[in-house]
């Protein structure tokens, strides 16, 4: 019976633990800015989420299916060879199919990351909204650089420009009425860095 | 007195239920057949990551062993690959990894390796954040409740081996229903989520979200453009995986609804992995949705197996 009790509580500890960080999430209107009654509760149960990687929100295709998020390489060598340019991730260079992906994720988490060179103007009184900011643009630099520096060791180019761009879907009237096929150049766009 | 009695013999009656719940010893098939298909997912998740092992692990990697340990400041997480990042070594824990996936799995030393592979799963989802999906939550997830049951107490290396030594009999046990339920109850947090999720979005209302799935071309693998042309089924289809997401908490433990939410689960999983891409996410999500199948469908097919044999 004693035995049981222990198991129970640890059974209740552990289910609260899947359960928070996507109640969290879904309870959050931006960072930090959880509910409540989400928040302290989250913040208990936080090093044992962390321990488990439980800390996630669920949210596949979620809000909406929205655009995806590439990366423009172009490359520069100096021992001859001519300029190379591609996007990641590439079907055609990044074979299986979860190898593709583990890219694109990576390219996804790069722009989850990004935070604007200067300061929104909005921000500009708030010191800890500025620090924020600055430790934002810190992190997003930081793999942007990491990301630079792999893709250098691994091409032996002598320059590597990275653009961010955005790929969305063509909206059901541009691809009946107007023939927008899904890899039209007008569905693509780079994103500021 | 009558209101408190009813309350007692209410309280009663909910002990006994979370008690059945819980703790009703359980029979392995339905685990080791999760821990079969799972071991191959996890087998198969981080072979891949042998492509190109050092361009992930390795000194120069998209994301440096020292950015990777800084994501994660301040945080209780823990990778044993953050303090490894030589080739040769990384190559050596690798091949240790595999060997582990191989053998839970097969369902040798399926105890030990069980927890091993919780340890190695996890230090690999914490060293690669950044290039994580919803595949390697489910990894974590079925190698976390494949560590708490006795996985590997049928159709494993280790029930043939007992077998040998005369001592062959298949016992029921609370750690292998708790590992399960703990299973089915994350799967129901996860589906839960995703409506909820789901529901915030105004394609998901207005019915066009599965166009802006199907016309994502970096996900698309067998077109499933074609659905603008049937705007009925497409709008049937997105509404119909809110509502089903949503309510798959409550509907997949009714036995009289479990077939068709099962069913659903089946054909939306294998949806996204032929149109969209994520084969291996597609799988996993069947797997986890096996935990739900009877355990008598698993029994049934270990008598069978055993005639043919």
């Amino acid at each position: 019976m004693r035995r049981r009790a222990i198991a129970s509580l640890l059974i209740a500890i552990h289910v609260a633990a899947v359960f928070l960080p996507p109640f969290t999430f879904a309870t959050s209107r931006g960072p930090g800015e959880a509910s409540p009654f989400a928040a302290p509760l989250m913040q208990t149960w936080q090093p044992y989420i962390d321990a488990l990687f439980l800390n996630h929100g669920y949210f596949f295709f979620a809000p909406n299916p929205g655009p995806n998020h590439l990366l423009r390489v172009r490359l520069e060598f100096d021992d001859g060879r001519p300029p190379e340019e591609y996007l990641i991730p590439d079907r055609d260079r990044l074979w299986p199919r979860l190898y593709y992906h583990r890219h694109f994720m990576m390219t996804e988490t790069l722009h989850g990351l990004y935070a604007p060179p200067e300061p929104p103007p909005e921000i500009a009184g708030d010191p800890v909204l500025r620090a924020q900011w600055r430790e934002a643009r810190r992190r997003y630099e930081r793999m942007r650089e990491a990301f630079r520096h792999h893709i250098q060791s691994e091409t032996g180019a002598k320059r590597v420009e990275l653009t961010r761009v955005e790929h969305r879907q063509p909206t059901p009237y541009e691809y009946l009425e107007e023939g927008i096929g899904l890899t039209d150049p007008r569905t693509y766009r780079d994103l500021p860095d | 007195m009558s209101v408190a009695m009813g309350l007692g013999a209410r309280g009663k009656a909910a002990i006994t239920a979370w008690d059945r719940f819980w703790f009703q010893p359980e029979l392995p098939h339905r685990l080791a057949a999760l821990r079969i298909a799972a071991g191959m997912m996890l087998f198969y998740t981080h072979l891949v990551w042998a492509v190109n092992l050092t361009g992930f692990l390795g000194p120069d990697a998209w994301i440096p062993r020292g950015l990777s340990r800084d994501m994660h400041a301040g945080s209780w997480s823990f990778s044993y690959l953050w303090y490894v990042d030589q080739p040769a070594v990384l190559w050596m824990l690798h091949v240790a990894a595999l060997v582990v996936f191989a053998l839970l799995t097969l369902g040798l030393w399926t105890r030990v390796v069980s927890i091993l592979a919780l340890v190695i799963t996890l230090s690999y989802c914490h060293r690669l954040e950044g290039s994580l999906f919803g595949l390697d939550q489910f990894n974590t997830m079925a190698a976390m409740y494949l560590a708490v049951g006795a996985s590997g107490g049928v159709w494993s290396l280790d029930s043939w081996l007992r077998r040998r030594r005369g001592d062959g009999e298949t016992v029921p046990s609370v750690s292998t229903t708790i590992a399960t339920r703990l299973w089915q109850i994350h799967m129901c947090i996860i589906y839960l989520f995703g409506g909820i999720g789901k529901a915030r979005g105004e394609l998901w209302w207005d019915g066009f979200a599965l166009w802006y799935a199907a016309a994502n071309s970096e996900y698309q693998s067998v077109p499933l453009t074609w659905i603008i042309y049937a705007p009925f089924l497409m709008a049937f289809l997105t509404h119909l995986t809110v509502f089903w997401e949503t309510f798959y908490a409550a509907t997949i433990w009714r036995p009289a609804l479990r077939f068709w939410t099962l069913a659903i689960a089946v054909l939306v999983h294998l949806g996204i992995a032929v149109h969209l891409g994520m084969i291996t996410f597609g799988l996993a999500m069947i797997i986890g949705n096996a935990a739900f199948v009877p355990l008598a469908w698993f029994t049934r097919w270990d008598r069978r197996l055993a005639g043919a044999s």
